[in-house]
């Protein structure tokens, strides 16, 4: 019983904090369908978090704290896009140097600024009769709002990517943007926006992190999940629903760190923290061999006639 | 003449740039530009001390790059130097406090076992591509973290002395101290050391069989499959290479500049360097210059916060802004070299 309870109560966790992985990770899974790499999801997540932070703080209202959050990433990502698609520069230069930055920045606006007030939590929003559903309710559906369109989000995204002609050109673009270019198709609009779409998910999961669960900024507050999104997309083989899979996978390993951390296990806590981390390795090893679904020119800026 | 001229004249107007953004954004903080340039530069270049500061910032840099040259020629972008200077410096710090060996022998021994921590654990990102195919961009990321913490868990778990506070191991005996050659200064040993290593990289890439392996698997893998190099070899010794030279990085500061070992024995060296490395088009003599340069930004931020209450974190934005705009710089080249009557110039692979 009471490692059920303990299991239960892991889970619960484990779900919550999913989101702030499933958002960038969703966005990023776009992307790299239309072949950019965005290593600076990092980047774009803490500076969502940031600008939600002082958006809810200054204008009073979650809504818009959430709407700059998806801003303030998507113009990140677009200075992204303006380098490796315009400028055809180095997809991983380039994002190295925005997670950089990103991370500078708002450490840097954040004690220039010098205010650390709590804000209001999301409250957790109870669908009647879906909670009475066996291990299944209590755990799912312990969610804020945010929490339920995230989860939303990811049938929105695999029947976008998987039955519109849209996620056809998507993907198009990152296998063969030549025969995307071909068939009257702008392979550089079509992966501004998908950067674009990654930049907004991945603002807006810093933003709920940020507002949406821990009710306040810190720096570091995203702690390497911008670069855990990644994994998981690989992970997840590019597809929305292993995505979901995956990310729940991770933050409950993660919430099992956390929990055996307040236990007082007797592995020591560094051992715990590196969990997911190594997990993402042993996924990595056990999955890319038959990694069929990569883009194929993932990484590669399309130069017409080049090709 | 004229393809330097374009050259010096892209990274002038790049400088000038960041220069624009940089100030622009101190101003907008509401900070006095003159104030923040001046303690920058006092702090980095202003007196024999300070220029003392700058080179021992420039060492784990250019240690890094090096290692970063070696790796990013062969085609492999390793991001996971700042994990394996982590475990080079824990390497030199077992060695310093555990071993007691004559002086030359002592630090020999230091260098050698943080080039093998340092070098297994590119090795390992290494060998996870060559055998599972698994991308080194994100297994180096990942080994970071995994790096980072192991090694703070050693020193919190078994280095740091049993009643001491903070993380801290204890001091290294002084016979692996990195003797100062300046007096007065912090310059170390460690410095010419990694002079001289940056020359045996630019051989070592640019005169050997291995260097052009190296290169050809870089350039192009299947082709070098096909002329009978042994990519995956080549791939495995690149990585073991790149991660010796982080190793020894870290090996510079524990046993070079703090005496022992301590949770932020890094900076972000370990991501700075592939800026550097980029800057300097992959190539080892650029990295001398442009870590020298790093190392000056990094010094000259050290007192930001003390003196000017310009919070530090401004060094971060600082390096984040060089790294993104000096991605202009090749294209700018071309295009500045290309309006002159006389040559163009070929651009070094992807970059």
């Amino acid at each position: 019983m009471d490692l059920y309870e303990a299991f239960m109560n892991i889970s619960v966790a484990a779900v919550s904090s999913a989101v702030a992985l499933l958002l960038p990770a969703l966005g990023e899974g776009v992307s790299e369908r239309a072949g950019v790499l965005n290593i600076g999801t990092e980047g774009y997540m803490i500076i969502g978090a940031l600008a939600a932070y002082y958006g809810y703080l200054g204008l009073e209202s979650i809504w818009i704290g959430f709407l700059m959050a998806g801003v303030a990433g998507l113009i990140l990502s677009w200075v992204h896009a303006f380098f490796t698609i315009t400028l055809k520069r180095n997809q991983i230069v380039s994002g190295t140097g925005l997670w950089l930055f990103g991370m500078g920045f708002t450490a840097y606006l954040f004690r220039l600024v010098g205010i650390t007030a709590v804000v209001e939590k999301l409250k957790v929003l109870a669908i009647p009769g879906f909670q009475e559903i066996p291990y299944f309710g209590s755990v799912f559906f312990r969610q804020n709002v945010v929490g339920y369109a995230s989860f939303l989000l990811v049938p929105i995204f695999a029947i976008a990517l998987h039955r519109t002609p849209w996620g056809l050109v998507n993907k198009a673009a990152g296998d063969s943007p030549l025969a995307a270019d071909m068939a009257g198709h702008n392979v550089s609009m079509i992966r501004y926006l998908s950067i674009g779409i990654c930049g907004i998910m991945a603002g807006l999961g810093g933003g709920y992190l940020a507002i949406g669960s821990l009710n306040r900024f810190s720096e570091g507050l995203t702690a390497g999940r911008g670069f855990i999104a990644i994994a998981i997309v690989i992970f997840g083989g590019w597809d929305p629903k292993r995505i979901l899979g995956g990310a729940l996978f991770f933050s409950f390993i993660d919430s099992l760190q956390l929990y055996l951390q307040a236990q007082g296990s007797v592995i020591p806590y560094p051992l715990l923290i590196i969990m997911p981390y190594v997990l993402t390795l042993m996924v990595l090893a056990a999955t890319s061999k038959r990694a069929k679904n990569i883009p194929h020119k993932l990484g590669v800026p399309y130069i017409r006639g080049e090709e | 003449m004229n393809k330097i001229f374009a050259s010096a004249l892209s990274f002038l107007i790049v400088m000038g740039m960041i220069a624009v953004v940089f100030s622009a954004l101190i101003r907008l903080s509401g900070f006095e530009l003159i104030t923040v340039y001046r303690v920058l530069l006092a702090g980095s270049l202003g007196s024999f001390g300070t220029i003392g500061q700058t080179l021992i910032r420039m060492c784990p840099l250019l240690l890094a790059s090096l290692g970063l040259i070696i790796a990013f020629r062969c085609g492999l972008w390793n991001v996971g130097a700042e994990g394996q200077l982590f475990l080079g410096a824990f390497g030199a710090t077992l060695v310093g406090v555990y071993v007691s060996l004559p002086s030359l022998w002592h630090i020999l021994l230091a260098m050698g076992l943080s080039f093998l921590f340092g070098g297994l654990w590119g090795w390992a990102a290494g060998f996870l591509k060559t055998r599972f195919n698994a991308n080194e961009v994100i297994t180096t990321l990942m080994s970071n973290f995994i790096a980072i913490w192991i090694t703070y868990y050693f020193l919190q778990f078994h280095l740091k002395p049993v009643r001491a506070f903070n993380p801290v191991s204890k001091n290294i005996l002084p016979t692996a101290e990195l003797p100062i050659l300046i007096k007065g200064t912090l310059v170390h040993a460690g410095i010419p050391i990694a002079l001289l290593l940056a020359v045996a990289v630019w051989f070592l890439i640019h005169r050997t069989y291995l260097g052009y392996t190296i290169n050809a698997v870089g350039a192009n893998s299947a082709g070098a499959a096909y002329g009978g190099i042994r990519v995956d070899r080549t791939v495995l010794i690149s990585m073991f290479l790149s991660g010796g030279f982080a190793g020894l990085a870290g090996m510079g500061e524990v046993l070079g500049v703090h005496h022992l070992l301590i949770r932020g024995v890094s900076p972000n060296y370990g991501f700075i360097a592939i800026a550097i490395v980029l800057i300097a088009r992959v190539n080892a003599f650029g990295a001398i210059i442009v870590s020298f340069f790093f190392g000056a930004v990094l010094a000259g931020g050290r007192h930001l916060q003390a003196m000017v209450g310009v919070p530090t974190p401004l060094v971060d934005v600082l390096v984040g802004l060089f790294i993104i705009s000096m991605l202009l710089q090749p294209l700018l080249e071309k295009r500045l070299a290309e309006t002159s009557p006389w040559g163009k110039r070929m651009e070094y692979g992807s970059l």
